[in-house]
């Protein structure tokens, strides 16, 4: 069709799942196109093949009328496809102007002219307003939002038609978030097509022009923004409603973990106590510090400060004091703190408790893999077998697993960081659930989340950091519910109660 | 709703070609058997298959701390040169000094785990490379050989050889070591949690040390169970000769780490078991064998090891794209 990048009829099949299925939809040239769908509904695999990665076993794409066949990105990008992926592409030891001009570096008769390339980043990072990069910085020095600033630069600097954006904001904190919105905005004008893909949905509100929504590898519908709202998109995308009402509170009194005056490199004056039964949550943006207060008790970084477990002051230097202690952690990032992912599901479950499969000090197949058995069937992870390798699984069910490993370490206090992040939501719901069951057993959470609505909706408390102090307590279990703005204004240092 | 990717060829043939332990005994028992029909006079012999389970049986000793390394993800290429330390250090105990065989066997392994605890200790707590540390390593053993033993010591007393000249139900002694020590190490990483830890430090580091193991610590006794091993080689060469050699070992960390990745182990780790040292090194040795009984110059010998490790791992990659 003239004037539309258009997606015809495209499958893809893996071995044992059909990850497209006759997908036909059309993006306008020149709009910002959300893609809209759970873990595995086919988005990533969509954009893989509209970046040359992937081919497509059956279907086309044309833009603006021309057939685009990609055989590889090299093809896609010198079409104008450029692509941000949601997985880092930079190598940490060269400089910032080095990843940018990975491949096409300006050149001299045939020697790269490094003077050329330097002024041409410096341009970019300024375009960026990320005047604060040098372009002969290494990468990685940077932080993970910077990173991010200079893959877009990187798929800036081919000068696409259209830019797919794969998550863009999953590392970054509030202000490159707005960089990044207004930079959309500029290309936007400039007639430049983006493709939008991210799991939070008010980004989409934002930004976006349409949406497309996909589920299990098929195409729902494509909407105008400006006609719907969030559960519109919800609804196409789990083909069902979520409940959305919040839990009972089974808070005691009794204190199990007090923490004062924590004090690390990333943060200070952390204070606060868990009780009983209780959801403790820590509200606040990427960087303000809220996983190192956690690494610190769980005795991972070093810190100073007490950390009390029953009224009883705890040294914690190394996890398996804090372990001892009955303390657990779920770190962030699962796939590389969390998981073991070249081994299989059962052995992830023992992971954590290896002495509890050796009940004579032998270790033995059978319970290893009973254990395995009961998580699996306990919090419905889905796979054949627990002896699959756990990379075969999807996200949501790689997190069931980890929290299977604790589940069996049985910690009173479990400390989970971001549990939900990169996971559909039919997935999160039974995570909560999860959660739910354990403070009404009698343990103690912590909920690290930068989901606010995820925060508002388990917590019974509320801690709100900025820059690496406790700006807001706020308690959550009084009828009225608390609003999301009022923890963005703690989160953001607007306000602050503690001095 | 969740979805997931299915893996085709779970069969028993696949699942036995995944299982490296399992394929490679079939591999040597079929090259066994191909060979015996067409040389049943010369290859098919007890004294024939006895002499190569005896030559390969002190290298095995030093591939099965090479496996446990790798296992956990690290490696050691100073085994070789600390086999011949140790094996020499002994021999100038016993011959110069007069030292009882003894004491010299206690001390020479001494210095087998001080070795590996400065590895050790160097990689995980200081942060070395584990290639670069042991390489450095390998170099410092082979010197201090030298210079504590010279190239040669010979005239060793049969109150020190009979460990490695003695036998014992049939077997050499070496032989027996060798049994004794797999049968030994199969069991403590099959059946103990200490030793599982190696799968999840090789599997991922960040997580095994979040799930509470003691990573730095595991690593330094690995290197330390490892020096030991290569030093107890290094005396079995030296009794089994009558005669401690600086040459003695050279390039056997190679050897070690070939046998291992034939046997199973990943050089990222996580993957492997002690019995894949073993059938590794039995199959590099019957390869050896058959060169020479087949009248092909022995300097074909590298060419087919070096060829049928490659035919191996290009092997695993297709098995593992299988996976996919």
């Amino acid at each position: 069709m003239k004037g539309y990048l258009s997606i015809q009829h495209v499958s893809k099949q893996f071995p044992g799942v059909k990850a497209l299925d006759d997908v036909s939809f059309d993006i306008k040239i020149g709009e910002v196109h959300a893609i809209c769908g759970e873990n595995g509904a086919g988005k990533s695999t969509l954009m893989n093949i509209l970046s040359g990665n992937y081919q497509a076993d059956s279907g086309s794409i044309s833009y603006d009328d021309v057939e685009c066949v990609f055989h590889n990105p090299h093809i896609a990008q010198n079409f104008g496809f450029a692509i941000v992926h949601q997985e880092r592409s930079l190598v940490d030891s060269l400089s910032v102007a080095d990843n940018i001009f990975v491949n096409h570096q300006p050149t001299v008769a045939g020697v790269i002219n490094r003077k050329e390339m330097l002024r041409k980043t410096q341009a970019l990072l300024e375009q960026l307003h990320q005047e604060d990069i040098h372009p002969s910085d290494i990468v990685g020095n940077l932080s993970p939002a910077k990173q991010q600033m200079v893959e877009l630069c990187k798929a800036l600097e081919l000068k696409p038609k259209v830019l797919i954006l794969d998550e863009p904001t999953a590392t970054v904190t509030e202000v490159e978030t707005k960089i990044l919105f207004d930079t959309i905005r500029e290309l936007k004008e400039q007639g430049v097509t983006v493709v939008y893909i991210s799991h939070r949905l008010a980004e989409i509100f934002e930004v976006c022009d349409r949406v497309s929504v996909l589920r299990d590898g098929k195409y729902q519908k494509t909407l105008e923004i400006k006609d719907i709202v969030v559960d519109d998109i919800i609804r196409l995308m789990v083909g069902r409603d979520l409940s959305n009402e919040r839990f009972e509170s089974y808070q005691t009194e009794e204190e199990v973990l007090r923490v004062e005056n924590l004090c690390g490199e990333r943060f200070r004056n952390i204070s606060f106590t868990l009780h009983r039964g209780e959801v403790l949550g820590f509200a606040g943006l990427a960087g303000a510090g809220r996983t190192e207060v956690a690494r610190a008790i769980f005795g991972a970084d070093r810190k100073t400060g007490d950390v009390y477990v029953h009224g009883k002051k705890i040294k914690a230097t190394h996890p398996r004091d804090a372990i001892r202690c009955s303390i657990g952690y779920l770190p962030e990032d699962r796939k590389t703190d969390g998981l073991f992912l070249r081994m299989t599901v059962e052995e992830n479950v023992i992971s954590g408790n290896l002495r509890h499969a050796a009940p004579h000090h032998l270790l033995q197949r059978s319970i290893i893999t009973k254990e395995a058995e009961a998580a699996k069937e306990k919090l419905h992870i889905a796979t054949p077998s627990v002896k699959r390798p756990t990379e075969d699984l999807s996200g949501g069910n790689q997190q069931k697993v980890v929290i299977g490993k604790w589940l069996l370490v049985d910690s009173e206090i479990l400390i989970v960081d971001e549990p939900t992040r990169g996971i559909d939501v039919g997935a999160k719901d039974e995570i909560y659930r999860l959660i739910r069951d354990m403070v009404s057993s009698g343990k103690s959470v912590i909920l690290i989340s930068s989901d606010l609505p995820e925060i508002l909706r388990m917590s019974d408390n509320i801690i709100v950091m900025y820059n690496g102090v406790i700006t807001g307590k706020l308690d959550n279990r009084s009828g009225e519910a608390l609003s999301e703005e009022l923890i963005m204004k703690y989160a953001s240092g607007l306000v602050s109660e503690n001095a | 709703m969740e979805k997931l990717k299915t893996r085709p060829g779970s069969n028993l043939l696949m699942r036995s070609l995944q299982e490296r332990v399992i394929s490679l005994a079939a591999m040597i028992v079929l090259v066994i058997a191909i060979c015996g029909i067409i040389w049943p006079k010369t290859f098919l012999t007890v004294p024939n298959l006895k002499s190569v389970l005896l030559n390969v049986s002190i290298r095995s000793i030093v591939a099965l701390g090479m496996m446990n390394l790798l296992i956990s993800g690290y490696i050691d290429l100073s085994v070789s040169s600390l086999l011949a330390l140790s094996g020499g250090l002994a021999a100038v105990l016993i011959t110069k000094n007069h030292f009882a065989p003894g004491v010299a066997i206690l001390i020479s392994l001494s210095i087998g785990a001080v070795v590996g605890l400065v590895n050790g200790f160097m990689v995980a707590v200081i942060g070395i490379n584990p290639m670069i540390q042991t390489l450095a390593m390998q170099y410092i053993c082979s010197g201090l050989c030298l210079v504590i033993a010279g190239p040669i010591v010979s005239g060793l007393p049969k109150g020190f050889t009979w460990l490695g000249q003695r036998v014992i139900l049939g077997m050499q002694m070496p032989i027996v070591f060798m049994l004794l020590l797999v049968i030994l190490l199969t069991f403590l990483n099959e059946k103990t949690v200490f030793f599982r830890r190696n799968y999840y430090i090789g599997g991922n580091q960040k997580s095994a040390a979040l799930s509470g193991i003691n990573v730095k610590g595991m690593i330094m006794f690995n290197y330390v169970v490892t020096g030991l091993l290569a030093a107890f080689a290094g005396i079995l060469t030296a009794a089994r000769l009558g005669t401690a050699s600086s040459t003695a070992g050279t390039s056997l960390e190679m050897k070690c780490i070939c046998a291992c990745v034939l046997g199973g182990a990943s050089m990222q780790g996580g993957k492997g078991r002690v019995l894949g040292a073993l059938l590794g090194m039995v199959f590099m040795g019957i390869l050896d064998n058959i060169i020479v009984i087949a009248g092909v110059p022995v300097e074909w010998n590298n060419v087919v090891t070096g060829t049928v490790l490659a035919l191996a791992v290009t092997l695993d990659v297709f098995l593992q794209k299988r996976k996919v």
